[in-house]
């Protein structure tokens, strides 16, 4: 018994003062919010990153969902040990900037020509004339459709749906047809939402979407919001639609995968590993724009992924091989790879070229979809996206709307507006804390 | 088992008395064998469905035979989730946190039975009153404390606020007072320190005591949840149980791997289940809770 | 000779430790949480700005606080009132004396090992609305499928089943151990008395047994208030909209999620008064002699 305490606290201490590692190389840590294949190419990235400089070793944790990222960080940042470098989502851009512990890129990074990203990237994450962060993952969403339900149910095809009427009429020969349990699946996440808004060209912050001043109320009143939630509720409460859960990524993928649904509305970050499970199960899968509202005009749709923040307050050495990294992870050759293992579309110009003279393009056409989707984009507030602090919260008022109205407790009227109401409330209170 | 189905069948066609009792005895074995069902299925369907491939489970109907996947699903789970190195991690601060624990417990059970000091019925209060605050309702000053310290994302942060504890000392509280004063006065007469009487005489008198008191204590600490999520930021250093959300939330092709899942969730509970089960006897034992104690 | 060893510093040398990682750990948190539940504080507590009661008025006056006060005793009394008849029924079941009694008991007992995570793990899987077992059964037994996830009628349903079948060992266990300190002659003689069980079971068990019911009820208490963190974190994140937001989950999500530890801290301290009240009234029904793990 004695021996097995003594055996127990040793190795207690002996892993209390692991961690320490040896000098020479520079060792940062990397965090990302990237799961599944995508996760084994950020590896694969990083491996490379490591091998090309003897100096410097990075350490890749995969840290859960965005949300987690961001969370973990400023818990890590506490605690006194934050990561160097951090993936953080889109929306998170205006709160990480308040928090002001990471560096401006623009302003500290040299040798990086800015010019070179694409100028919808561009817009977004340009905050007070300057991009705090180094884009990297940009996806928007696109619609994919299984080709085999498709034929099956009488459907062409080549010609998915662009509007939401033409959504419900394929929705209900699917299902009339018996290819297919759903017309559709998509995760209930604001994220789309917040696209529909946008491409309908309505802004979904005041202040010009928050881009002039620090917004103060939303337009969950507009007749866009509303159009939106109505459509949605319809197909819900019709069953055109299978709700996998809130923010439930990877059961839609499973449902779709499992060939429920004929539809599916989803990143494009996505494609490779939907086109990977429906070759694993034996179907083909063709891909379209993101279908809108009959009455409105198509503005196209803003930018949706992440980007790489490098947080200050490391030794010179650290933050420099921070530098390092993030620009390597967003240069043409990279993105160029990553854009092929994910589906996520290429920051860089120069990858778009090396692309097309590789004939990439000719070769997976379903990758060109949301290529050209974000570049028909016009550079209008509502596309380059809504700057919100405290943006995670907002979103599950959204969803939280969604559901009420699924659930038959509030019209869609008065679930839009209730969160109008706390979403106020939300924004006056973190305007108190960060502002004064 | 012919024998004994024999024997029930004749029980039943006899008098009436035995007929009864045949009846009562199959009853209760009939309710016996649901209950244990009802508590027993879903581990036997996680344990089919922890040996089967992505393809196998999204099968339809459902496949109730294993498939041939356990291998491939405990290596994913062990390495890609973090099963392995957080089953490392959980072992070490449920053992340190046992081992301390008890140390703790007994020394200040000690005294508090086997000497007398001024504000002694105080003290005791003042740690019994503890019970009130479990970890949740102070969670928040312990992650700014904890953080204040430096400890975050460490061991010591797992480990140290959760050295002592009310259940402890009262537990072994209650059980010095129940050890005969004549033994104590014998050491006494002997010129027995108290040190070498808590080590030579209490502790071995307390086994099933302290059986008990590990039992909770390390299924309390290895399931512990809420706390690590918080304050471990790095994947190294977490718990298993911190495991679960991923598996479930993700997979290689980015649809739910369930063999994977099963398969972790699986993994992680046979250590608290070891550790059950070897200390079982001791855990009845040193926990009664009767009024004749 | 008094058995008692006469030392002025000795005990508290004993007591040191102890005493010192109360206090650090146990009691100043919650001098801590009145600080700070004072404040709003954004950034995980690196801005603070004073505000007075303000966030005990945010929280009183929200009908969200309200929902996840109310879900979280309804979630409570139904954990605690199916959990403890169903583990009594079993475990007087499982303390026949039978062939095999051993094994069964040990089949019983198991859970008692099973962390909520686990447990949610396990049941998601089961109860998954379109490949799951559960609604196979239910499909083809009953031509329903009831929608788990994104129903709030039944993610609540989902989350108490699991919470009550994963508490079911615990309760076993410490009834078992209960049991067999009832003396076997006071049920023989029952039996021969012509006392049905029933009138066996209240009138002779049950009394007998009083303070392990009281130490379970409150142990079940604690399990459905705190404990069932890790299980809803796995199964449902508090939704959809907050079904199963209980008031732990609330307390995580404004405090570490929405990151206002001020709120969370707030909220700390009413769940504090919650505790102190259950506790108080569990004290005075007669549990005296009762002890508590963590």
């Amino acid at each position: 018994m004695r021996k097995t305490i003594i055996l127990m606290l040793v190795l207690g201490l002996v892993f209390f003062a692991a961690g320490d590692v040896t000098a020479d190389v520079v060792e940062i840590d990397y965090w990302h919010a990237m799961s599944g294949m995508t996760e084994d190419m950020i590896e694969e990235q990083v491996a490379a990153f490591n091998e090309l400089h003897d100096d410097i070793h990075v350490n890749v944790e995969y840290q859960g969902s965005y949300r987690d990222v961001l969370d973990t960080t400023q818990a890590a940042y506490r605690g006194g040990n934050p990561p160097h470098v951090i993936q953080s989502f889109e929306i998170s851009t205006r709160q990480l900037i308040d928090m002001d512990i990471f560096v401006p890129l623009q302003d500290t990074l040299e040798g990086v020509d800015w010019d070179v990203f694409l100028d919808p990237v561009t817009n977004y994450y340009n905050v007070d004339g300057k991009l705090y962060s180094m884009p990297y993952n940009s996806s928007n969403p696109i619609l994919y459709i299984n080709q085999d339900v498709y034929e099956e149910a009488g459907l062409d095809p080549d010609s998915p749906p662009e509007t939401f009427d033409e959504m419900i009429e394929h929705s209900r020969q699917i299902i009339e047809s018996g290819a297919a349990d759903y017309g559709w699946v998509m995760p209930l996440h604001s994220w789309f939402f917040e696209q529909w808004m946008a491409n309908m060209g309505q802004d979904l912050a005041n202040h010009e979407n928050g881009r002039a001043e620090r917004p103060d109320s939303l337009h969950l009143d507009s007749q866009a919001a509303q159009d939106i939630f109505e459509w949605w509720n319809y197909n819900y409460q019709e069953e055109l639609f299978v709700n996998p859960g809130v923010e439930a990524w990877q059961e839609s993928r499973s449902i779709f995968a499992s060939q429920s649904a004929g539809m599916a509305i989803d990143s494009t970050a996505a494609i490779a590993p939907k086109l990977a499970s429906a070759e694993e199960q034996g179907f083909s899968v063709k891909t379209g724009y993101l279908p809108i509202h009959d009455d409105y005009e198509r503005h196209g749709t803003t930018i949706g992924g992440g980007s790489l923040w490098v947080i200050d307050g490391h030794t010179p050495e650290e933050q420099e091989a921070a530098g390092q990294l993030v620009m390597y992870l967003s240069s043409a050759e990279q993105q160029a790879e990553w854009h092929k293992a994910t589906g996520y579309f290429p920051v860089h110009e120069d990858a778009i070229t090396i692309l097309e003279d590789e004939g990439w393009y000719e070769e997976n056409p379903n990758h060109e979809t949301a290529l050209n989707q974000m570049l028909e984009t016009q550079s209008v507030t509502s596309t380059q996206g809504a700057l919100i602090g405290p943006f995670p919260e907002i979103r599950t008022q959204v969803t939280d709307a969604m559901q009420y109205v699924w659930g038959e407790e509030k019209t869609v009227e008065e679930a839009l507006m209730d969160a109008k109401m706390d979403s106020e409330g939300i924004l006056s209170n973190y305007q108190r804390i960060i502002v004064d | 088992m012919a024998n004994n189905i024999a024997k029930v069948w004749e029980d039943l066609t006899s008098n009436k008395y035995r007929r009864r009792k045949a009846l009562q005895k199959i009853i209760i074995h009939v309710l016996i064998v649901l209950a244990v069902l009802v508590l027993m299925i879903p581990l036997l369907w996680a344990i089919i469905a922890s040996t089967q491939t992505p393809g196998q489970i999204y099968q339809y109907p459902p496949r109730l035979l294993p498939g041939r996947a356990f291998v491939r699903n405990f290596s994913i789970a062990w390495s890609r989730y973090n099963v392995g190195r957080g089953m490392l991690n959980s072992f070490i601060i449920a053992g340190i946190v046992s081992v301390v624990k008890i140390i703790l417990a007994l020394t200040s059970a000690m005294a508090l039975v086997y000497y007398e000091f001024p504000i002694k019925p105080w003290i005791f209060f003042f740690i019994l009153l503890t019970l009130l605050m479990p970890v949740p309702v102070r969670i928040v000053p312990l992650f700014d404390i904890v953080n204040d310290l430096g400890w975050a994302n460490s061991y010591w942060a797992l480990t140290v606020p959760f050295f002592a504890s009310a259940t402890g000392t009262f537990l072994f509280r209650q059980h010095f007072m129940s050890i005969p004063t004549s033994i104590a006065e014998a050491a006494r007469v002997d010129g027995i320190g108290p040190v070498r009487f808590l080590l030579q005489i209490l502790t071995p008198m307390s086994k099933n005591t302290i059986g008990a008191f590990v039992v909770i204590t390390f299924v309390y600490v290895w399931n512990q949840y809420l706390w690590p999520m918080l304050i471990i930021t790095t994947r190294s250093r977490q718990v298993v149980q911190l495991s679960m959300q991923q598996l479930t939330t993700s997979g290689p092709e980015q649809i739910v791997d369930w063999g994977v899942a099963m398969a972790g969730a699986l993994t992680a509970l046979i250590p608290p289940l070891i550790i059950f089960f070897l200390l079982q006897e001791q855990f009845m034992k040193g926990f009664a809770l009767s009024d004749e104690k | 000779m008094s058995h008692q060893f006469k030392s002025k510093i000795m005990p508290w040398l004993f007591l040191m430790p102890t005493l010192i990682v109360l206090v650090l750990f146990l009691y100043y948190p919650m001098y801590a949480t009145v600080e700070t539940s004072l404040h709003q504080t954004a950034f995980m507590g690196a801005r603070r700005l004073y505000v007075g009661f303000e966030n005990f008025q945010r929280l009183l006056s929200s009908r969200s606080f309200w929902h996840s006060f109310r879900i979280s005793m309804f979630f409570s009394f139904l954990v605690v009132g199916l959990t403890m008849p169903i583990a009594f029924l079993l475990s007087i079941l499982a303390n026949q004396k039978i062939k095999g009694g051993k094994y069964f008991r040990t089949a019983m007992i198991w859970p008692y090992a099973l962390s909520p995570a686990i447990a949610g793990t396990i049941w998601l899987f089961i109860f998954n609305p379109t490949i799951g077992i559960l609604n196979f059964v239910l499909g083809e037994l009953f031509g329903i499928r009831p929608d788990w996830v994104s129903s709030r009628q039944f993610a609540f349903i989902m989350v108490t089943l699991t919470a009550v079948w994963k508490q079911l060992g615990y309760n076993i266990v410490f009834f078992l151990a209960g049991l067999q300190n009832v003396p076997g002659q006071m049920l023989e003689a029952a039996t021969i008395d012509g006392a049905n069980p029933i009138q066996k079971y209240v009138k002779i068990v049950i009394p007998i047994m009083s303070p392990t019911i009281f130490f379970l009820f409150t142990m079940n208490l604690i399990y459905a208030f705190f404990t069932t963190f890790g299980m809803i974190n796995v199964m449902t994140q508090g939704g959809p909209i907050d079904a199963t937001n209980i008031l732990i989950y609330n307390l995580y999500r404004d405090a570490f999620q929405y990151d206002n530890l001020g709120m969370g801290a707030a909220q700390s301290l009413i769940l504090f008064g919650i505790v102190t009240i259950l506790m108080i009234v569990q004290f005075k029904l007669g549990g005296r002699r009762v002890h508590y793990g963590q």
